[in-house]
């Protein structure tokens, strides 16, 4: 009888220690699938990346409220109807001193300002969206401008792979003390770094 | 015969045991899952707070203010200047700030935009749907007299 508890007590440990391998399995896969989860996915960065580059040219074009000449000069000479000359989209890297390379194929970023006369300045609200009723002074452009179209997209759905936009406006005189509403949308793809592994 | 009930007992213990461990396991890797997508979109609101602790506030909220000081009235006074020498903000500074403020912002994601003159307030943006977003504000203080814009976001 005492042979047989002992026999029998020696099998159950056995059982008993496969049975804590196969826990310790299970604890160890769980661990290493929440790990996996978490950095699985990359920081999705584009949207700060947006507002930092629309916030420099904010404070490229305007300083202390103050548009400097040289935007308004060329946007007077655009709203007599005069075609803007094609040098001005490359004014934006140089005069704000910004680089637009990175290390992908292409460019990654769109920018674009619009000059607004103020007094004429008017949006309004159309099925929760606001649509923009003035026609600007000028629009100055530079960047991918296949990423603008992400921009309208994003306006009603949010896909994980189409660019980030930041869209945002403020106010300016210039030297003669006429009244502008700037409107500045920076676009950032970067989906390979920021949505994809 | 005689020990089957007690490796029954045994044996349920443990299985319970396994599943409460299994059970555990399956809502730590949701909640992995579920905080990885939360944290790893590093938006402009959630981060607000980064900029405010780098001074970096709303540029473009700041850019207006300063334009809007060195604003001249029809005698060519500025609102700074209006509002150092009178004591308060004058007719055209404050019509004028209800002009500006309302214009600078996107309609469709604001549900509120306040102009505070010394403390006085005035609704620039009120939608129907007040929810408390997000929240900007830059203000201006100059001598006794102070002048705030705040936003708060849908």
């Amino acid at each position: 009888m005492k042979n047989f508890i002992l026999k029998n007590r020696r099998g159950g440990d056995k059982i008993l220690s496969m049975y804590w391998f196969g826990v310790l399995f299970i604890i160890a896969a769980g661990i290493f699938s929440m790990v996996y989860i978490f950095y699985a996915s990359p920081f999705d960065v584009r949207e700060i990346e947006s507002s930092i580059l629309a916030n420099r040219i904010a404070e490229c074009l305007s300083h202390e409220g103050k548009i400097d000449a040289k935007w308004i000069i060329s946007a007077e000479s655009c709203s007599d109807g005069n075609e803007c000359p094609a040098a001005l989209e490359n004014e934006i890297p140089k005069e704000c001193n910004l680089n637009f390379n990175s290390e992908f194929e292409g460019q990654q970023n769109y920018v674009q300002i619009d000059f607004y006369e103020m007094t004429n300045f008017k949006a309004s609200l159309l099925e929760e969206k606001e649509i923009i009723v003035s026609e600007p002074l000028r629009t100055v452009y530079y960047g991918n401008i296949n990423l603008k179209a992400d921009c309208n997209i994003e306006e009603s759905k949010d896909y994980k792979k189409q660019s980030k936009c930041v869209l945002k406006r403020f106010y300016a005189i210039d030297s003669n003390e006429n009244k502008y509403i700037v409107s500045v949308l920076s676009a950032t793809r970067k989906t390979e770094k920021n949505a994809i592994l | 015969m005689r020990y089957s009930k007690g490796q029954v007992s045994e044996t349920t213990t443990w299985l319970v045991a396994t599943v409460i461990i299994i059970f555990a396991l399956l809502m730590s890797v949701y909640a992995a899952s579920t905080i990885s997508v939360l944290t790893k979109n590093v938006g402009v609101g959630s981060s607000s707070e980064f900029f405010k602790g780098q001074n970096e506030g709303d540029v473009f909220l700041k850019e207006s203010i300063f334009a809007y000081m060195i604003t001249k009235d029809t005698e060519g006074i500025n609102i700074y200047t209006q509002m150092t020498s009178d004591g308060s903000t004058s007719p055209f500074g404050q019509s004028f700030g209800l002009s500006v403020f309302g214009k600078i912002y996107d309609l469709s994601k604001m549900s509120l935009v306040k102009i505070n003159f010394n403390g006085k307030s005035q609704v620039v943006i009120s939608s129907d749907d007040l929810v408390n977003g997000a929240l900007t504000s830059e203000n201006v203080k100059i001598k006794a007299h102070s002048f705030e814009v705040i936003g708060s976001e849908k």
